[in-house]
């Protein structure tokens, strides 16, 4: 028998280090404090050592060879030296190939002051050329794709773009042409590079050959601060470094969490500052991208400008001659905000408002009494499992880095994907079994699956399939169901029986729960579900939003205070308007939209990235939001407009900062809330879990790349001849066949 | 050659010398001129002078001088051929075959083929020398025999084979094509 080694010894520039079998060296000699420089290494995807920046001399039979630390596994009593003339000559060598072709134009580059080519030549490479030979020239830069250019003289080849494209995210619309030193990055000459991840392949490009539109030019990287948050476009919870100039946001970076999203954002969440402003400063009330930046009452049928008093004494008239008459009043919305303003809101709705009919979901989720207690999972729970099973929408369309790391765990031997095809998703293709499901039989469809005996034929319920699907699931051990709404025309009950009937037929299942808005969990913990109080207790009764709007619509319930905007999310916008048209109806929201043509009084919230507090995502995991801009005009906080609210309806929250209401909401629920607003770099708390200490991480995204950033370095020495070059003869340069005239490949 | 062609001959017992010379093979140079050098394997090969003619063609025979006989294609380079010129192409044959994954190869062998360019046509600088020698160094540390590489494949230290034989076989013929500002040969 073979003896496993569970850690081997490895001798780096002469210092004994522990390291795992198989790691590589490139990440123990960091460990041990001993960075080689690279470019085409990244963490998160598998090396592939074409950069050859990271060449250090290993020992071996036949002497010291130089071998790439990033492509080379450790084993035991490997002796490495990284700095010995022989490898920095290597090194330096690289590092002068490669800006042999790179044109210097980083006075004009995006990427100058954060660029690990810039950095590292600094710290590793020669301060003068010794080529005086024309470069390579490209038309400059071409647009790839809606979002991102792509500029080929600066592109130094890594492959990190292209890797990321083929490997982490599965698309195929970049890929290298060409072959030589002209080979280039090119998109695909059929599809734009529209993927919905494309940002990532900028943030992780080491030069700036791939720049993104809305960044370009706007900003030079030692002019901005930066906080750490969370993204709560979706319930994912990604975080996120949020960058501005002074109080103009600029930019938002992926933050590597291991338990979340690994880096990665997906585009909505890395591109939709210009909500933030109001998309520079749109200010009809009506339109869905203007922001409202002052309280609004309507007087004579029109929506004025007011002051917060009296705003706050009208709102609160009308919320309390609706809350005399029994179930008169409701409240709709809140998953787009923080647990301390849901929890705040929701106070306000049962203490002062005296409802239950409160719903944060706009009638396109799952009722949480029911989903929610089942055995949850967290994401890396489901990149374990032995096998997933999908009862959702496209995880790539609402949940876009969900998607990512299912895809990461699919990808690889071991895991098989169960997918109940309820409609064209993304993750067909690395379905094992995939059984088709037609709108409102997702129930009928599961039961036939997990009942003995024949199925009934009008499902159309594949023998083999079935039998396969069966023999995976099991009893459900290591297995994890995603589940979440398949359909907004089916009635979420569907989905709902077919849920318990999978948690009773696989007793060791456990369920990654899939609503999708962006703090639709945080907003349920704290209250803003109807028969669910703060801390998921079962209460009596409440409303739903549906159950809501029929009653506005009968006149069974007079008003309702709404956070955010109703009329552009809910499916029945009609019944949805009818019912407003007939109600009084206060509103609190940061942007405007179609809702605000019903509105009676409007309250201007702050929205994501101006406001302090929790969020939770969907699998239960506390982080942070940091504010990092001023919310414009008289926009308020919403754990500030749940506090005047309520005073002005004669109560007092007790809640006057985000703070107190964290307080409030961590010993009312349970949840963390308080210690992960005071540690906002932190990668959170999954309520019940235990909590593992997490090695502090400085925020450095543009060290996630992998690459050391510019702090460490300083001016290399420059010296010699300042005369300019002679013109030189030059070879004829090939061409590429496909465009002899060096145009754009694509130029859209 | 006389008689250029493909010929199957018995490993060790012929020399090089047979090879070129004898009437069953390749039956001497045109015009008898005078051998300036020989390629034993195929381009990515270092090249012999004269003096090695004798050497048996045999692999550990060629391996101990620092070549390869590995392709078996012998091209024979006479007096009236420009050395510099000779290596520019099979340079720019490299070039153009490089994948253009990796770095050293990518921009090297391109690098390299447009100073021997420079070279070939004018332009060329005595530094140039020490600078090609450099480069080939950072594609094949040491310039040893057989090679040591910076590259991911083989390709690498092929592209200075040619180079480094040329200039340390040849540096008067470099330094000709410095002084005239062009081929001595045109």
């Amino acid at each position: 028998m073979t003896e496993t080694r569970t850690s081997v010894t490895v001798t780096v520039n002469g210092r004994a280090v522990e390291a795992a079998p198989g790691e590589l060296l490139i990440d123990v000699a960091e460990r041990a404090g001993t960075y080689i420089p690279r470019f085409c290494y990244h963490p998160r995807m598998e090396p592939v050592g074409m950069c050859r920046m990271c060449l250090v001399e290993v020992e071996g039979p036949r002497g010291a060879t130089l071998q790439p630390a990033c492509y080379q596994h450790v084993n035991d009593g490997m002796v490495v030296t990284t700095d010995s003339p022989k490898a920095k000559k290597a090194q330096e060598g690289v590092l002068e190939f490669l800006l042999a072709n790179h044109p210097l134009d980083c006075p004009v580059c995006d990427k100058g002051g954060e660029c690990p080519l810039q950095d590292q030549t600094l710290t590793h490479g020669p301060g003068e050329t010794r080529f005086v030979e024309e470069k390579r020239h490209f038309v400059k830069p071409i647009e790839i794709g809606p979002l991102v250019l792509l500029d080929r003289e600066r592109c130094i080849q890594c492959a990190r773009c292209t890797r990321f494209a083929a490997e982490v995210a599965g698309d195929t619309e970049i890929a290298f042409a060409g072959r030589g030193d002209l080979i280039e990055v090119a998109p695909s000459p059929e599809h734009p590079f529209t993927s919905v991840f494309s940002g990532n392949t900028v943030q992780i490009c080491p030069v700036g050959a791939l720049t993104a539109k809305p960044y370009r030019f706007a900003a030079r990287p030692w002019d901005l601060d930066q906080v750490e948050s969370t993204c709560t476009q979706c319930a994912v919870g990604c975080r996120l470094a949020v960058q501005s100039s002074g109080d103009r946001l600029t930019r938002v970076l992926g933050v590597d969490s291991d338990p979340v999203n690994h880096g990665w954002l997906c585009d909505k969440g890395r591109f939709t500052l210009d909500a933030v402003d109001g998309h520079g400063g749109l200010s009809d009330p009506l339109d869905p991208r203007a922001r409202i930046t002052s309280p609004l009452v309507r007087r004579d049928g029109t929506l004025v400008e007011a002051t917060w008093g009296e705003a706050l004494a009208r709102a609160a008239e009308l919320l309390r001659a609706a809350g005399e008459a029994d179930g008169g009043v409701g409240v709709i919305g809140g998953a787009a905000l923080t647990n301390e303003s849901a929890y705040a809101w929701a106070r306000v709705a049962r203490e002062v408002l005296g409802t239950e009919h409160v719903d944060a979901q706009y009638g396109d989720g799952l009722d949480p009494r029911r989903v929610l207690a089942l055995p949850g999972a967290t994401i890396d729970d489901a990149c374990a499992a032995r096998v997933v099973l999908t009862l959702c929408g496209d995880p790539r369309e609402e949940l876009p880095v969900l998607f990512l790391r299912l895809r990461g765990a699919l990808v690889r031997p071991g895991h098989d994907l169960v997918e109940l095809a309820v409609g064209p998703s993304a993750l067909h293709p690395l379905a094992t079994v995939s059984i088709p499901v037609r709108p409102g039989e997702a129930h009928r469809v599961v039961d036939a699956l997990l009942d003995e005996g024949r199925a009934p034929a009008d499902l159309a319920l594949d023998d083999d399939a079935r039998e396969r699907a069966r023999r995976l699931l099991g009893d459900g051990e290591g297995v994890v169901v995603v589940a979440g709404r398949t359909n907004l025309a089916e009635d979420p009950s569907v989905v709902e029986r077919a849920l318990t009937r999978l948690a009773d037929a696989l007793p060791r299942a456990r369920f990654l729960v899939a609503l999708r808005r962006g703090n639709v969990r945080g907003a349920i913990d704290a209250g803003l579900a109807p028969g669910l109080r703060p801390g998921r207790v079962l209460a009596a009764g409440g409303r739903d939003t549906r159950a809501q709007l029929a009653a506005l619509r009968e006149g069974v319930q007079r008003a309702v205070l709404v956070l955010g905007d109703l009329v552009g999310n809910v499916i029945d916008r009609p019944g949805a308007e009818a019912a407003l048209e007939r109600a009084d109806v206060v509103v609190v929201t940061g942007h405007g939209g179609a809702t605000l043509a019903h509105a009676d009084v409007v309250l201007p919230a702050a929205v994501q990235h101006e406001r302090a507090g929790t969020v939770t995502n969907l699998e239960g995991r506390v982080t942070a939001v940091v504010p990092k801009v001023v919310a414009p005009g008289a926009a308020w906080p919403d754990v500030a407009i749940a506090a005047e609210l309520a005073r002005a309806l004669g109560a007092d929250l007790a809640m006057d900062s985000v703070v107190e209401a964290a307080r409030a909401y961590e010993s009312a629920t349970g949840y963390p809330a308080l210690s992960v607003l005071l540690d906002s770099t932190s990668e959170g708390r999954v309520a019940g879990s235990p909590s593992a200490p997490v090695a502090r991480r400085p925020l450095d995204p543009m060290a996630f790349p992998g690459i050391r950033s510019a702090e460490w370095v300083g001016l290399g020495e420059s010296a010699g001849d300042r005369s300019p070059p002679p013109r030189w003869p030059t070879s004829p340069r090939p061409r590429c066949p496909r465009c002899p005239d060096a145009t754009p490949t694509a130029s859209r | 050659m006389n008689r250029p062609g493909v010929y199957e001959v018995e490993m060790v017992k012929n020399t090089f010398r047979d090879l070129i010379y004898d009437p069953a093979f390749g039956g001497g140079v045109p015009g008898d001129r005078p051998v300036k050098a020989f390629i034993p394997g195929g381009v990515s090969a270092p090249w012999f002078g004269p003096d090695q003619l004798d050497l048996p063609l045999g692999q550990d025979e060629v391996g101990g001088q620092g070549s390869m006989l590995r392709s078996g294609s012998v091209v024979v380079l006479d007096d009236t051929t420009c050395l510099v010129r000779a290596a520019w192409r099979i340079t720019k044959f490299f070039s153009r075959e490089s994948c253009g994954q990796c770095t050293p190869c990518r921009e090297g062998s391109g690098w390299i083929e447009r100073a021997m360019y420079r070279l070939e046509h004018g332009g060329g600088r005595v530094e140039d020398l020490e600078l090609l020698l450099d480069l080939c160094d950072n594609i094949a540390p040491g310039l040893t025999w057989p090679p040591q590489q910076t590259t991911i494949c083989v390709l690498g230290p092929s592209i200075p084979s040619s180079v480094h034989a040329a200039i340390e076989m040849f540096k008067g013929e470099f330094l000709a094509h410095v002084d005239k500002q062009g081929c001595p040969f045109d």
